[in-house]
């Protein structure tokens, strides 16, 4: 009776197991997952960005991939190749040449993100760039950029050479000791000094006087768009030996940084960034 | 003991029967409201909306206004092309060419149109366009919510950045719209802006029953805002204001314009007349109109000399700071440049920047000129006497000082005295804004044609 009992269980476990096998066969998916069409600019990109070092470049406007509070809006879309173009040049071969052919593909931001127009803060400031997580470099007023325009393409280099520091920083932090050297300077306020106020008190923007993260980024980028001779007529045009001789310190974290993390020599960068600067707005 | 776990026995097996049977009962759960699924529901309305937008021969229509509160409405004509482009044109400022750039079709909080890179329509979105309002711009959005087809198939959108705002009509354009809509809407807004022949005051005069009454009416083109707010003549105060959009010969009011128990959504321009004319719904007109002196003039008058209650004596007009405000008219900056340059031309390059009226007593004052010789400023004085006329000032010449004077600097700057000298006299106005110092603003409009208006400085001397 016993061993009836178990049966008749084990037959109604099985039952209830197999009862509702009345399921609908798997069949293709309800989402599209066609390949869009691709314009000529999203093949150039494809060939130039995502195969080769696997980022994609975010041209088209997508809101949840800035702040849906500003007032901001996609590129003219004529501008983008010439734009990445550039950016293709100064930026990635430089980095190549001094750091190996795989030294962006391995460490680059995954996605770079294209805004037209000015990023506005609430202080009246604008960003010109943002880097987030190591992941992402976003880069606004790229309708701005001319080429006639030597300053103005200097500073969107910046802006590229500022960000990209931040995604090799959050990968490979610098030494705490940076943030040692000027700690009091550090300001929220940053953008009520002038830059010529910042480097007599050690920062060599007003910008780096907003903390240490960009301070950092703000070096590396003036030595990666200004010509050593450039650069050193700056640090000469500072009165106060205790802001020049923190500029210099500074200056040797980043060289140091960049020679033992990333195995480059930033003056032989800074040369080569340089000319490819120059060769571009002649 | 044996019973009881047999009984237990016998009720596992009830139940677990019990469970089979109501296991099986094909039940899907919840009837299902909708033919599709989500996903298919999603790219249906998607399809549905690239169909419509494809659809129309002649493009689409849109009025946009960013939000009625702030600001007006911008004609935006535009073409969706298979390829996934738009073209487009606009009101929005004097460059109206066709421009072509990306759209999608997307999904957000419902199915959206997502103008995707930069186009006409994203004046409307750039924090730092136009000048005077960066920061924020003109506060729009370059995305859609798709809201369905009308009953005249014109398809509805709501903005991504004001949901809570009213529909955004796409009608479908015709030929005319693009041959003539842009341009001569654009002209529209021109009347609306005058001339500087035409009077600084304007009002809305509204008929009713025979009766007129006149409300104070002010333009702001930059924001194409209309204020109608102060006190009417028949002494009731006001305080209304909307947006307006341009049409050929026509301006389009958002939200509409609510006088006299009556209600006014569009104004007609009548060329043989010269103004903008509205027909309320009950036969009730509203007609747009200059006007050669104020609807309702203040006491500010009286604040000059006045200290005793907050007035002031000083008034400086400072070209540098004031040439480019909302109360400089253009009638006034072409006396003032008239002058300056003149006084350049014949005083060897010496540049007039300010000039002051100074009340130095109840009855007399100066106008004292400020000019650079080299890196030094020098200053010339026109002595004047001064009296309350008609709820104006009337200064009247009293002289030139000696000191610095000659008769060639008297000819070159006659355009500014001829303005405050004026036999009319000066309507005066302390205005709400304060332009690059905390001083309080008053202008100074010369009732003698009334297109004449300048800011200034209140100061004590």
């Amino acid at each position: 009776m016993k061993i009836l009992n178990t049966y008749i269980l084990y037959l109604l476990i099985i039952l209830s197991a197999t009862s509702c096998d009345n399921e609908a066969p798997i069949k293709e998916s309800q989402l599209d997952t066609e390949t869009p069409d691709l314009s000529p600019l999203d093949i150039w990109i494809r060939e130039n960005y995502i195969r080769p070092y696997n980022i994609e470049v975010l041209y088209k406007w997508e809101d949840g991939e800035v702040d849906r509070g500003r007032y901001l809006y996609p590129p003219t879309e004529n501008n983008v190749q010439p734009l990445m173009e550039i950016v293709l040049d100064i930026w990635i071969n430089s980095y190549n040449e001094l750091g190996g052919d795989e030294f962006v593909k391995v460490m680059a931001p995954r996605q770079v993100v294209l805004v037209g127009g000015h990023n506005v803060n609430p202080s009246g400031t604008r960003t010109l760039g943002l880097a987030e997580s190591g992941m992402k470099i976003t880069l606004f007023e790229v309708d701005e950029l001319d080429l006639q325009d030597k300053e103005k393409t200097r500073r969107f280099f910046k802006t590229i050479q500022h960000e990209y520091c931040h995604i090799l920083n959050q990968t490979k932090p610098y030494t705490p000791e940076y943030g040692k050297i000027t700690p009091g300077g550090y300001d929220g306020s940053w953008h009520l000094f002038t830059v010529e106020e910042a480097r007599e008190q050690g920062f060599i923007t007003n910008y780096a006087k907003s903390n240490d993260f960009e301070d950092f980024a703000e070096m590396t980028s003036i030595m990666l768009t200004y010509s050593n001779d450039e650069y050193e007529a700056i640090l000469n045009s500072i009165q106060s030996d205790e802001g020049r001789a923190a500029i210099r310190a500074k200056e040797d974290i980043v060289a140091t940084y960049f020679s033992k993390e990333w195995g480059i020599n930033i003056y032989n960068l800074q040369d080569l960034t340089f000319q490819k600067l120059i060769e571009l707005t002649n | 003991m044996m019973k009881t776990n047999k009984l237990q026995v016998k009720l596992w097996y009830a139940l677990i029967i019990w469970g089979i049977i109501i296991s099986c009962n094909d039940d899907n759960g919840a009837d299902n409201l909708f033919e599709d699924n989500t996903t298919e529901r999603i790219s249906n309305a998607q399809n549905e909306l690239r169909t419509t937008l494809l659809s129309a021969e002649n493009g689409w229509k849109m009025v946009y206004f960013p939000t009625d509160d702030e600001f007006g409405g911008f004609t935006i004509l535009m073409k969706f092309n298979t390829d996934g482009t738009v073209d487009m044109t606009s009101d929005i400022d004097e460059n109206t060419d066709m421009v072509t750039s990306s759209y999608d079709i997307d999904y957000g909080a419902t199915v959206k149109l997502n103008f995707a890179t930069k186009n006409h329509l994203h004046k409307l979105v750039d924090s730092y366009y136009p000048e005077a309002l960066r920061g924020t711009g003109y506060k729009g959005s370059g995305e859609f919510l798709f809201y369905g087809t009308d009953e005249e198939s014109n398809v509805v959108f709501r903005s991504v950045r004001d949901k809570e705002h009213e529909n955004i009509t796409f009608h479908r354009a015709d030929a005319a719209d693009w041959e003539s809509a842009i341009e001569n809407g654009r002209d529209t807004g021109v009347r609306l802006e005058g001339i500087p022949s035409d009077p600084v005051f304007r009002g809305v005069v509204i008929t009713a029953n025979g009766e007129e009454t006149l409300y104070p009416f002010s333009y702001d083109q930059l924001r194409r805002y209309v204020s109608i707010s102060g006190t009417s003549s028949e002494g009731k105060i006001t305080d209304k204001s909307f947006g307006v959009a341009f049409a050929p010969d026509k301006l389009l009011l958002s939200p509409s314009l609510e006088l006299e128990e009556d209600t006014f959504s569009e104004f007609e321009w009548k060329e043989a007349e010269e103004k903008f004319v509205s027909q309320g719904n009950t036969g009730i007109t509203a007609e747009i109109k200059f006007l050669d002196r104020p609807v309702f003039i203040t006491d500010d008058y009286l604040l000059i000399y006045d200290m005793a209650r907050g007035g002031h004596d000083r008034f400086s007009y400072r070209d540098d700071t004031l040439a480019e405000t909302p109360y400089t008219s253009e009638a006034y900056k072409e006396l003032f440049n008239e002058a300056r340059d003149n006084f350049a031309a014949t005083q060897g390059g010496r540049e007039i920047y300010r000039f002051e009226i100074l009340f130095d007593s109840e009855t007399e004052g100066r106008v004292r000129y400020l000019y650079y010789s080299g890196s030094s400023s020098f200053s010339l004085y026109h002595n004047f006497t001064w009296e309350v006329v008609d709820q104006k000032i009337l200064i009247s010449d009293n002289g030139w000082d000696d000191l610095n004077f000659n008769p060639g600097r008297e000819t070159a700057l006659a355009p500014i005295d001829q303005m405050i000298f004026n036999s009319e006299g000066l309507f005066v106005e302390q205005v709400p804004e304060t332009f690059t110092y905390s001083n309080q603003v008053y202008t100074f409009i010369a009732a003698d044609g009334a297109t004449v208006r300048f800011p200034t400085y209140a100061a004590v001397q």
